[in-house]
């Protein structure tokens, strides 16, 4: 079987809300300094399903990114968990890019691959949230498709998964090829072995860019987004500890749950 | 067929309504209210009849009902084109539906399938001077606002943060009209097979992706307080987390705790009840976004991370936050 | 009178004598090569340095029974009869041989010596009397740490049987040749006496009864030996004498590059791809449990016991292992082949790691040496656990959930939570504590920590250290950012790759600033800074704050006047204590503090109890069992003390957890010894100046 993992590298999200920092004018968040950006959490549980298929199934797994020059990292991180090959997409027209742009940049990249079989994706990238990538690949590639997805067996040719719902899971079987987005429920993904680290330093990983997919500047990146970011900002925050004062723990209770509500947070 | 309504799509759903899809009403028809159409709900399924009275009950003005047995139990195969035509025929200029994990799989792919895009996940909307829809979306886990339109002049496509609104209010005496429209739907284009959906034994949201957090740690005071946090967790659709010493003295199962060693939280919300505030605890919620500490030590570590701070006895601040809860939210 | 003197149909029974004696030895040396050829098929080690330490070594603990008496004296004091017993019974043994081999020759043996025949009387009484305590205890008693098998009560009967043979032999022996006035055998004697009065052929051949009932028994034992594991009669003090002599907190490093290029494994998964002397420890084993006894895994219910883990390595190498290792070319054999585990043909029977230990069982280890220092014959555990976690973790990438995550957190933020790196020295911040850069003459480089750094609880400890530096006049500066974890708890799991990462960068970070010297208030960091980094370039000298605040107390340039009265206990890290034998210094330093009444808990200094946070424990729950720190909790309150304190920022972390736990947070205050000296020295003026926070344990007894 072979599989297509698309990563998408992000800010740590584990930066401290303290810490979260943005450049309003060009809309963008600036990470803190030292904090290197890590493999979308849900993206590494893709490659790590992806890495059981094929251990199970045979086949190859190749894992694409799309972005910026840090993206290798991430790429060698996915090949040094056991990926077959990298494919890094990288042009400044895929700059600025909303999920379905970037869709269009990756299925482009899926076809040009070649033969495939399943195409592996997190569910949703912990740094916009949007969870869109997995369906647009479907779209494009006019596939069946889930999304999340908890549980994947190969049964006949195709696939039966479990999707995640809110309470609980639903059953779907579908034929091959597909994309599934992947929820973190499915596995614990590995950590690389030492000889898999030492051997992803050595794996070449291609660059291709927008005429390589035969795409054009207006396909992509802002231009071929169907998002406009109007405005990007980081909301008011109180840092210090704002405590409830109260004669009773009721008062107090009641005047938290006032609080709460003013803030909108229920 | 009328046109224009801003078109809300119901939650798939057994029975009664969605809650969520009541939500999305509730958000969509000051919207329609303002675009000077009316508002309409979409739903798809097999046994839906039901639905139409209480969603009308509730302010929508049109129902649609696409009732047809290859539309239940869900399956986005079969869903995303029946839904495409709808909205194509009735030239919504804008279509809301819930992100719900299903919301996630149709949502975007009906979005593509019209050609245009789509803003997930938002918290709120707002119309511009052009009557276009303005999605605040809350992203970085919370860290950001993002505020985005959708390009062009075509149709707009949104979901909702789901548990962030109240449902529609009843309407007084509110009439609307039932449509059903003929399900065209080619068997070809499904091809995928669902199956019924299977309810887990561990129900409630799941910590590690909950939008709000209730947990307890020892100065809960025991396991018979429990129900407490519980009680709170239901009222305002909260996963109920704990601390290791909550874990330890046996109050609750393992899978519960949070911390470096347990799930790793990142919620809007995050209640902290009788919660010391150790490092191994903290490394688990850094990533929320608002702390709440109840604690009767006012000295402890867990208040130099909280932003709202309550000094007291767990038993006597919860039932009064949760009576309170439940009397704003209605819930 | 000659006990082969005679015929046994057609053969003299000396000639019968020499073939049994010659079968014997055979089958003596034929099982003893085999055992040697398994040792050489083991990785080499460099264990021959140091000649007159190790042998010092043997004269201390294997003749003068050092260890085995400092514990458990009744089993020490039994095993010192038979051993010395054995010692010197083995003399009269070989000249028991020679006489009856050569009968017509005339030996000049020392039979004829009154003092050694005495000895030889009370030996074989003594031994008698050991073999009796050892069944009392093996049958009565019933140690847990023993382990109650069949090998165990026929070596006690064959050596009681040696010794009753021997008895008869030579009671029958004075009988028949009633003795020169200078000779006292009062065994022999006895038995001589209960003779009186039968006649001289029965008690002739009592005595070729008790002759050949001996001869025939040692013959047996020698045959035995091999296969039981009283091996360790001819392998424990070999065994001590190839003991570990590095530093005792330093693992053994790895050349990772290299061994990638030359495809060797870079840890242990099959048992060859241990050092030879890591074979010979399980050889040497006793059962003796002692390491049981002290381990806090085995004592909290957890499935690792360390003796079963050399048991379970001897018997996969001696039963799953043998054919295949043995089955090498002996071109193979005659240049050790590379420890790549490729050398030897066939794949094993059962995955060492895995199968024969489970993975669990190795995760268990809290690497805090009290096996090891338990162990008579100083089998080292904790380094073979660690190889083989190595191979879990680099090679086959079976590593718990929490570790993992340890490990991307250490690897993205500089420590084990993932805090940012930036907000490293946050705590430092109007404290009025210098960076170097602020302070570029800094006598000393305060080395903070992770735990020092991020925790709240820990933060107080840095504060006050900073504090009590500042008071005594001692001019130091922290690294501020530039600092990261030093890689302990990922070396101690298993993550060599990840520590080197740290060590290299540290290193590169320390270097300028050198030479300084360091403190730190981490018992690990101590020991990685100051031990581990030699071996990746780092030579620093590196003092813990117990330590410096000992000398800073001596020196008078700390002054503790402030009184607290209090029963104090001391908990011993084991970084500190076992790994760096720095018993003494907190103690002073603590009953500096005038009120202070030191007690000891009974697991204290060299027999101290791990807190659990141990060898990455600090990172992961305890899912089996007890939690250790609850224990450990326990044995301070069962010394009934009113507070404890203690020298390392994860002791005091899981000991407060564990006083949370078991409701005695608030009666039974933890605190570190500076936080207690920092109290003790405070500046006359209430200018106290509100610096600790009220929930600081240790001001809060005082202000009661």
């Amino acid at each position: 079987m072979n599989i297509v993992v698309c990563i998408k590298q992000v800010p740590d999200p584990d930066i401290p809300p303290a810490e979260f920092k943005v450049d309003e004018a060009a809309k963008q968040v600036v990470p803190p300094p030292g904090v290197a950006p890590v493999i979308s959490t849900f993206d590494l549980h893709a490659v790590e399903a992806a890495l059981q298929l094929k251990e199970q199934h045979g086949g190859r797994v190749t894992v694409l990114s799309l972005g910026g020059d840090s993206v290798r990292d991430a790429l060698k991180r996915a090949l040094a968990m056991g990926c077959d090959a990298a494919v890094h997409l990288q042009d400044p027209a895929f700059e600025g890019g909303d999920s379905y742009a970037t869709a269009v940049a990756l299925a482009a990249a899926i076809r040009k691959l070649g033969a495939w079989d399943l195409v592996l994706t997190g569910r949703q990238a912990s740094d916009w949230d949007s969870g869109q990538v997995p369906m647009a690949l479907a779209e494009l590639l006019d596939v069946p498709g889930a999304t999340p997805v908890q549980k994947i067996e190969v049964r006949d040719g195709g696939l039966v998964v479990e999707r995640v719902t809110e309470d609980g899971y639903q059953p779907l079987e579908m034929p091959l090829p597909a994309v599934l987005g992947i929820s973190n429920e499915i596995n614990q993904p590995r950590y690389p072995t030492l000889k898999g680290i030492m051997a992803a330093g050595r794996v070449p990983i291609p660059v291709w860019g927008v005429a390589d997919l035969g795409l054009t500047p207006e396909q992509v990146g802002v231009r071929g987004s169907r998002l406009v970011l109007e405005r990007l900002y980081v909301p008011v925050r109180e840092s210090r500890c704002e405590f409830i004062e109260a004669e009773t723990g009721a008062e107090a209770g009641e005047k938290l749950a006032l609080r709460l509500r003013e803030a909108r947070l229920i | 067929m009328a046109s224009g309504s801003v078109l809300v799509i119901g939650e798939p759903a057994e029975g009664a309504v969605a809650p969520v899809t009541l939500e999305v009403l509730g958000v969509a028809r000051p919207l329609a209210q303002q675009l000077g159409v009316p508002v309409a709900v979409a739903v798809l399924g097999q046994d839906i009849e039901g639905q139409a009275a209480e969603l009308i009950a509730r302010g929508a003005d049109r129902v649609y009902l696409l009732a047809d047995p290859r539309l239940a139990p869900y399956q986005a195969d079969a869903w995303v084109p029946v839904l495409a035509e709808l909205v194509r025929d009735t030239g919504a200029p804008i279509v809301l539906l819930s992100h719900t994990q299903t919301g996630r799989e149709f949502g975007p792919r009906l979005a593509f399938r019209l050609g245009t895009g789509i803003i997930t996940d938002c918290a709120d909307f707002q119309l511009d001077a052009r009557g276009r829809l303005r999605a605040i979306k809350p992203v970085y886990g919370g860290n950001a606002v993002a505020e985005y339109t959708l390009a062009g002049d075509g149709v707009q496509v949104a979901s909702l943060r789901p548990k962030l609104h109240d449902p529609a209010p009843a309407v007084p005496d509110h009439q609307g009209e039932v449509v059903r429209p003929p399900v065209r739907l080619d068997d070809r284009q499904i091809r995928t097979r669902a199956g019924q959906r299977v309810r887990s034994a561990l129900a409630g949201p799941d910590l590690e992706n909950a939008q709000r957090v209730v947990a307890g740690g020892r100065g809960v005071g025991g396991p018979e307080n429990w129900r407490l946090l519980e009680e709170l967790a239901e009222a305002i659709g909260a996963a109920v987390g704990a601390s290791r010493a909550a874990v330890d003295a046996g109050w609750v199962p393992g899978p519960l705790q949070i911390g470096l060693t347990g799930a790793k939280i990142s919620p809007q919300l995050y209640i902290a009840v009788g919660i010391s505030g150790a490092v191994q605890h903290m490394a688990g919620c850094q990533g929320a976004r608002t702390v709440v500490a109840i604690n009767r030590d006012p000295e402890a570590n867990i208040f130099k991370h909280a932003h709202i701070g309550v000094v007291g006895n767990a038993k006597e601040v919860l039932p009064a936050l949760t009576r309170k809860c439940r009397e704003l939210t209605g819930r | 009178m000659h006990p082969t003197g005679d015929w046994l149909g057609p053969l003299p029974t000396w000639l019968l004598l020499w073939l049994l004696t010659l079968a014997a030895v055979a089958a003596f040396l034929g099982r003893a090569g085999r055992l040697v050829r398994l040792l050489r098929a083991g990785a080499p080690d460099a264990r021959f340095d140091h000649p007159r330490e190790r042998l010092a070594g043997v004269v201390a603990e294997a003749l003068g029974h050092r260890r085995l008496l400092a514990t458990r004296r009744y089993s020490g004091l039994l095993h010192l009869f038979i051993f010395w017993g054995f010692v010197l019974l083995t003399v009269g043994t070989i000249e028991h041989f020679l006489h009856g081999l050569f009968p017509g020759a005339r030996l000049p043996l020392l039979d004829a010596w009154g003092p050694y025949r005495f000895s030889q009387d009370l030996f074989n009484v003594l031994v008698l009397v050991g073999v009796g305590m050892a069944l009392y205890q093996r049958l009565v008693l019933r140690p847990a740490r023993l382990t109650y098998n069949a090998d165990a009560l026929l070596i006690l009967s064959l050596i009681g049987a040696l010794m009753v043979t021997n008895l008869l032999a030579s009671g029958a022996r004075v009988a028949l040749h009633p003795l020169a006035v200078d000779s006292w055998l009062p065994a022999s004697q006895a038995i001589a006496g209960l003779l009186r009065g039968t006649p001289p052929a029965w008690q002739e051949a009592l005595y070729r009864v008790g002759w050949w009932g001996h001869v025939l028994l040692v013959l047996g034992f020698l045959v035995y030996i091999p296969y039981s594991k009283h091996l360790h009669i001819v392998t424990a003090a070999p065994n001590i004498y190839l003991r570990s002599l590095r530093p005792k907190g330093d693992l053994r490093p790895i050349d990772i590059e290299g061994a990638l290029e030359r495809d060797e494994p870079v840890g242990v998964s099959r048992i060859e791809q241990l050092s030879w002397k890591d074979l010979l420890d399980t050889y040497s084993c006793t059962e003796c449990g002692r390491c049981q006894a002290e381990c806090p895994a085995s004592l909290s219910g957890k499935e690792l016991s360390p003796k079963q883990l050399i048991l379970d390595l001897k018997e996969h190498l001696l039963h799953d292992e043998t054919a295949r290792l043995l089955a090498r070319r002996p071109a193979a054999d005659a240049t050790r082949p590379s420890a790549d585990g490729h050398s030897a043909p066939g794949e094993p029977r059962r995955a060492l790691v895995g199968a024969v230990i489970h993975d669990q069982v190795l995760w268990d280890c809290v690497t805090c040496r009290a096996c090891m220092d338990a162990c008579p014959v100083f089998i080292e555990h904790v380094p073979k656990i660690v190889d083989m976690r190595r191979h879990l973790v680099m090679e086959a990438s079976r590593i718990p959930p929490e570790w993992q995550k340890l490990f991307d957190n250490v690897e993205a933020s500089g420590n084990p939570w993932r805090f940012p790196r930036h907000a490293r020295a946050d705590w430092a911040k109007g404290q009025g504590i210098p960076t170097l850069a602020e302070r570029p003459d800094a006598e000393y480089i305060f080395w903070v920590g992770c735990a020092g750094s991020y925790d709240e609880r820990n933060i107080k400890v840095s504060r006050a250290l900073a504090r009590l530096l500042d008071r005594a006049g001692v001019s130091y500066a922290i690294l501020g950012r530039e600092e990261s974890c030093t890689g302990d708890p990922v070396r101690r799991v298993g993550n060599e790759y990840l520590f080197q990462l740290q060590a290299q960068q540290n290193i590169a970070t320390l270097q300028p600033y050198m030479p300084r010297k360091i403190v730190t208030a981490c018992p690990h960091c101590f020991n990685t800074l100051g031990v581990e980094y030699r071996a990746f370039g780092g030579a620093f000298e590196v003092v813990h704050h117990a330590q410096l605040l000992d000398r800073l107390v001596a020196e008078g340039r700390l002054r503790p006047q402030e009184r607290l009265e209090a029963t104090l206990t001391y908990h011993d890290p084991c970084y500190l204590g076992r790994y760096h034998d720095i018993y003494d210094p907190p103690r002073r330093a603590l009953a500096a503090i005038p009120g202070v009444r030191l007690t000891e808990m009974e697991r204290h200094r060299e027999r101290g109890f791990c807190c659990g946070a141990g060898g990455g424990h600090a990172f992961c729950e305890e899912r089996t069992g007890r939690r250790i720190n609850h224990l450990r909790v326990e044995q301070a309150l069962a010394a009934r003390p009113q507070r404890v304190a203690t020298a390392c920022p994860y002791c005091l972390m899981m000991f407060e957890d564990g006083t949370r736990a078991k409701d005695v947070y608030e009666a039974l205050p933890v605190a570190d010894v500076a936080e207690l000296l920092e109290q003790a020295t405070r500046p006359a003026e209430p200018a106290a100046s509100g610096e600790a926070a009220p929930r600081d344990a240790a001001t809060q007894e005082s202000e009661r």
